[in-house]
């Protein structure tokens, strides 16, 4: 903040009309403002900044040009967060030059001190303008990575079996989380078995089949076996079109496809469970269902008995 | 190097059928660690024996990938009660 311009008798006019200023000033950022702060609200806050830039402008304080700063940054990030625009921040500001002007005009040798505190009040919107930009930009990565965190979650399936749903577009930042998360789940848990599912990832292009790949090669040097699943028809279209190898990866259709593959090369098998409330016998009816030849809760159950294992079971008629 | 002669002379002077190499302490590699195991994964196949390469750290599994290193021809499991199994299947 150039404040060299500006000489003591600026100083002094400026301390003189303090009460005249705040007043003008605050009107003025309240007219902006359309009434979306109360007139008391603006005029403590005023007081507090213009209190604060007489004190910068005659140089005694040392302090006083950090504290301002300060103030200003905080003013604008309370007014981010009200919803306001950067500009209406920034103008409430520069209609301090409003103020003040309208009671120099009349005093013809205060003009040239004018200029130089014009052009520090420039400097102290645009401080504002910075600030507000800076407030946003540090909402938005730390959504950024929040949502970076959320986005990647391991998941065990089974017993040595662990899954990573992605959804969203995959970039490289991404990938690279991914994999480590993947590859410290499949030490963690000793997994032998890693499906990926792209279900929810919009569109697989060749830089995303490459992080693919990176992932299902890193994975298979700790001795994991990957399996790629949720491939929808239209991604299926561009891998083709691109031609895009994914070479020996197994890839299935759903998660439960995988579940099954990666099942079956752990040597395990989903059985139906064994009737454990049995109804049609109870009530004299014949048993519906496909697994009743599998059923061994109730021995002498005539459904068991007498239809035949296929289904769907011949009709009555033939 | 050393340990590619040794891993020789050893595979042949006792016609072993599978060889367990442990790099769970291994924490930085480069190209030639990645051809080295290569290497010695060739050479053991010349004696018939399966290479399982077990203890790989993520981080090292993930250098390997960026080098495009895949260690084809090399058998790869989480540890080395896993890689026993490997072999123990293969024989």
């Amino acid at each position: 903040m150039d404040v060299g311009g500006t000489s003591e008798r600026m100083v002094e006019y400026l301390r003189d009309h303090h009460d005249k200023v705040v007043e003008r000033w605050s009107e003025l950022v309240t007219a902006r403002v359309r009434g979306r702060i109360s007139l008391d609200e603006v005029r403590r806050e005023v007081d507090d900044l213009y209190s604060l830039i007489v004190r910068v402008l005659s140089g005694a304080d040392d302090h006083a040009a950090g504290e301002l700063r300060a103030a200003l940054d905080e003013l604008s990030r309370s007014r981010a967060r009200d919803s306001f625009t950067p500009s209406e921040t920034a103008l409430g500001v520069f209609s301090l030059k409003e103020a003040v002007y309208e009671l120099v005009a009349d005093t013809a040798e205060l003009a040239p001190e004018f200029l130089a505190f014009s052009r520090m009040v420039d400097d102290l919107g645009l401080r504002t303008f910075e600030a507000y930009s800076a407030a946003r930009e540090q909402i938005i990565s730390d959504q950024a990575s929040a949502m970076l965190e959320l986005s990647t979650p391991v998941v065990r399936l089974w017993e040595g079996i662990i899954a990573v749903p992605l959804v969203g577009t995959l970039d490289s930042a991404r990938t690279q989380l991914v994999m480590e998360k993947l590859l410290d789940t499949l030490v963690a848990t000793g997994a032998d078995h890693a499906v990926i599912d792209i279900t929810g990832v919009p569109t697989v292009d060749t830089e995303v089949a490459q992080h693919l790949l990176k992932t299902v090669s890193a994975a298979r040097l700790l001795g994991a076996e990957c399996t790629i699943s949720g491939i929808r028809p239209q991604v299926a279209q561009t891998i083709v079109s691109l031609g895009i190898e994914f070479g020996d990866i197994a890839t299935k259709a759903t998660l439960a496809d995988a579940l099954a593959l990666a099942l079956s090369q752990a040597g395990m098998k989903v059985v139906p469970q064994l009737w454990s409330k049995c109804r049609s016998s109870r009530s004299g009816r014949r048993c519906s269902s496909p697994f009743r030849s599998t059923c061994k809760t109730i021995p002498s159950c005539a459904s068991r008995r007498t239809w035949p294992t296929s289904w769907p079971p011949p009709g009555p008629a033939g | 190097m050393r340990l590619q002669e040794d891993l020789a002379d050893e595979l042949a002077a006792t016609g072993a059928s599978g060889v367990i190499i442990d790099i769970t302490a291994v924490e930085i590699v480069d190209s030639f660690i990645g051809r080295m195991l290569t290497m010695i994964g060739s050479i053991s196949r010349l004696f018939d024996a399966e290479t399982v390469i077990v203890g790989m750290r993520p981080a090292v599994a993930i250098t390997l990938t960026e080098l495009g290193l895949s260690l084809s021809g090399v058998r790869t499991a989480l540890n080395a009660e896993k890689g026993l199994e490997i072999l123990n299947g293969k024989s």
